[in-house]
């Protein structure tokens, strides 16, 4: 048990609606969310596909702890080929939808084909059915969220969509559950609006039951202690994922100004001091935290904007409560663009979300046609006036506003940074990996996650790794490529379970398997989840070879290899990736064209 | 001595009560090491943190000499976000 033991599969193109049996022998393999729905989408669709074309998949994979009592159990995960990377995406979400998709009683929910028109997919446990979103369409995020569950006449409906971006193929457009909280990353969202799907609205009432019960409840009640005792956890649920910028910008790690440099002196301006702080009106940006489903962290932030700021004076619509500053939005909207405007970044977080863009893509992609602006690359026509020098708030604002409408410039914003810098003839101002944006940290003051970048399967990622405590021990490249090889396979287990990532400093490998254990039938050793990690890790480097990658996507923009970080901890230092680069294909079992060997293949039972 | 002290994240339980904006001018005795400073401010030996002194990464920090002026700096450890 914990699995519910079916999946609901769509076919968009016929409008045919199945309920079919879990393959619980790839359970057994790869568990569920991440792993179960990556050899899902491996067995379903050729890599080589059109990512916005109708032989893509969509599937949205819950984990066997999903919707349970376990601490942060409303974790699930969006699975595609990506349209910003041509590389498998797995985007994972929290809030309170994916554990709603499970107690309506569905592991996974597939979505194969097209439809010829605009629809939602609306499910009541075993109600499912298409309708027609014609009315939608258009239109953002929020509207779409309220006016269903509006329509639908259960306050309990959950709701998962797109906003304009997602419809009109922008390549960072990510699905928005809860309002604000999304599968943010590699154009999840593109995929859904190529279906012409805008949105997914789900109850469930069946419930999840654990295979021994009473075990279970002995389980997490240990876990949670552990997590509640834990200093990490302490520090995510006062300060939120935020707490960071500081430790970024003293450590010289913040990438700032499209990554020219690595500390930001305004990052004090919008940190979580700064988001506690009444300003010259009295007001204060953060009014409280917030937790997903069945979380007992509560990282997320509930901020509203100062109704007296230029970038809402004349719009009331946005003086209420949403999703405040977190670390990644902080940095995409701050330092990396050089602004310093709490206010500012917090409107134009609201907006990623009301509009279902990747916050991360965005603010690196602007960042990137900053320094395109300044170099005179991209004009004042082309922006269609949008004076976009860095650190100018007022222009951040307009490009989230043109990007969400997706009009003017916001059509070229919306190609991401890669597209967008070759089209201005600067290919080597693109700050990522395989298409993808680089997230908050810079590694040439962090080793460790160049390596986790360059090699990081969605492209460009900051959450399939974890080498941080080696990264601030040692700021050399020795020694890196084993524990980012070790975590990277770590994190696909955890991810595969239907848990957060943000439980992981309190918790070791052990702590998940116990609770996966007790959970489902059959045992669980802390090994085997390990090496299904390890499996759904090589599973998905497959899959990215099949779509054409090598290992020469592997790689680090010429600045982070060339240019030494000018200032911090790390001043004088570049990434020192090619020589982790071979220690880590060696300690994968992949030969030096990046590809596993058939040994590798065959330890873990994959097909060559 | 003074040394100036700053502190990034939960770090800053530990400031004394006069410390602002997660910083705080520090007199220690002359000749002080970092272990000195992490008695001052009453941090548990169980406590993770990262040391930074004037930019320079300190990975083994508590036997370092303080000297006048220095820039201490006080890290929470990171964690994915």
């Amino acid at each position: 048990m914990a699995w519910q033991r079916k999946v609901l599969r769509i076919n968009l193109t016929r409008g045919e609606i199945h309920h079919e049996p879990l393959n619980m022998e790839w359970a057994n393999a790869y568990m569920g969310s991440r792993g179960l729905g990556t050899k899902y989408l491996s067995e379903m669709m050729d890599p080589k596909a059109d990512a916005l074309g109708p032989d893509n998949v969509l599937i949205f994979a819950t984990g066997p702890l999903t919707g349970t009592m376990s601490s942060t159990s409303g974790r699930y995960s969006v699975l595609c080929k990506g349209p910003l990377t041509g590389a498998i995406a797995c985007s994972n979400s929290g809030g309170k939808f994916g554990a709603e998709l499970k107690n309506a009683g569905y592991d996974l929910l597939i979505l194969e084909g097209q439809s010829p028109s605009p629809v939602y997919l609306n499910i009541v446990d075993d109600a499912v059915s298409l309708e027609s979103a014609e009315d939608l369409w258009g239109t953002t995020v929020w509207h779409t969220e309220e006016t269903l569950k509006e329509r639908l006449g259960d306050p309990q409906t959950k709701v998962a969509s797109v906003g304009v971006p997602g419809e009109q193929g922008v390549r960072y457009a990510c699905i928005v559950n809860d309002l604000h909280r999304a599968a943010g990353r590699s154009g999840v969202g593109a995929v859904m609006g190529s279906k012409n799907v805008k949105a997914i609205a789900v109850r469930g009432t069946v419930g999840v039951t654990a295979d021994d019960p009473k075990r279970f409840m002995a389980v997490v009640k240990e876990t949670m202690k552990k997590l509640a005792d834990d200093r990490g956890r302490q520090g995510m649920t006062r300060d939120g994922t935020n707490a960071m910028i500081d430790t970024m910008h003293a450590f010289g790690g913040l990438p700032t100004r499209n990554f020219q440099e690595v500390q930001f002196a305004g990052s004090e301006k919008i940190n979580p001091t700064a988001m506690r702080a009444k300003n010259e009106n009295g007001h204060t940006n953060l009014i409280n935290n917030k937790a997903c489903f069945g979380c007992s962290i509560g990282c997320g932030r509930v901020a509203h904007i100062d109704p007296k700021h230029f970038s809402v004076a004349d719009k009331p619509q946005y003086w209420h409560a949403s999703g405040g500053l977190e670390y990644e939005t902080a940095f995409a909207l701050g330092p990396v663009v050089g602004v310093d405007d709490i206010d500012a970044c917090t409107y134009v977080g609201f907006l990623t979300n009301e509009h279902s863009i990747d916050p991360i893509s965005f603010g690196v992609t602007v960042a990137a046609a900053m320094e395109m602006f300044e170099l005179g690359a991209i004009t004042l026509e082309d922006t269609g006036g949008i004076d976009l020098r860095f650190g100018n708030a007022e222009a951040l604002v307009q490009a989230a506003e043109v990007t969400g409408a997706q009009q003017g410039f916001g059509v070229d914003l919306g190609l991401g940074s890669k597209l967008l810098c070759e089209k201005y003839g600067h290919p080597d101002l693109f700050m990522g990996v395989k298409g993808q944006e680089f997230a908050g940290y810079d590694s040439r003051a962090l080793q460790g996650m160049g390596l986790g970048y360059a090699t990081s399967n969605r492209g460009a990622c900051h959450l399939k790794h974890d080498v941080f405590s080696p990264d601030m021990k040692d700021q050399s490249g020795n020694g890196k490529a084993e524990p980012c090889k070790n975590s990277q396979d770590e994190i696909a287990a955890i991810d595969s379970t239907g848990l957060c990532i943000f439980t992981a400093g309190a918790w070791g490998m052990d702590d998940y398997a116990a609770q996966v254990d007790a959970a489902c039938e059959g045992d669980w050793p802390t090994e085997r989840l390990v090496e299904l990690g390890e499996r759904t890790w090589n599973l998905e480097r497959q899959f990215n070879l099949n779509a054409g990658l090598t290992a020469a996507d592997d790689t680090l923009p010429k600045r982070l290899l060339e240019t030494p970080a000018p200032s911090g901890t790390a001043k004088g230092r570049v990434c020192e990736l090619d020589y982790m680069l071979k220690e880590y294909y060696q300690l994968r079992g992949w030969g030096a064209d990046g590809v596993p060997t058939a040994e590798t293949l065959g330890r873990l039972g994959l097909n060559a | 001595m003074k040394i100036s002290l700053k502190t990034t994240g939960i770090m800053s339980d530990y400031l004394p009560a006069d410390a602002s904006g997660g910083r705080v001018e520090l007199e220690l005795p002359e000749g002080a090491v970092f272990a000195q400073l992490v008695e001052t401010l009453a941090i548990p030996d169980d406590e993770r943190y990262v040391v930074s002194i004037n930019d320079t990464l300190l990975p083994e920090p508590l036997q370092h000499p303080l000297q006048a002026g220095d820039t201490v700096i006080i890290m929470a450890p990171l964690a994915a976000g």
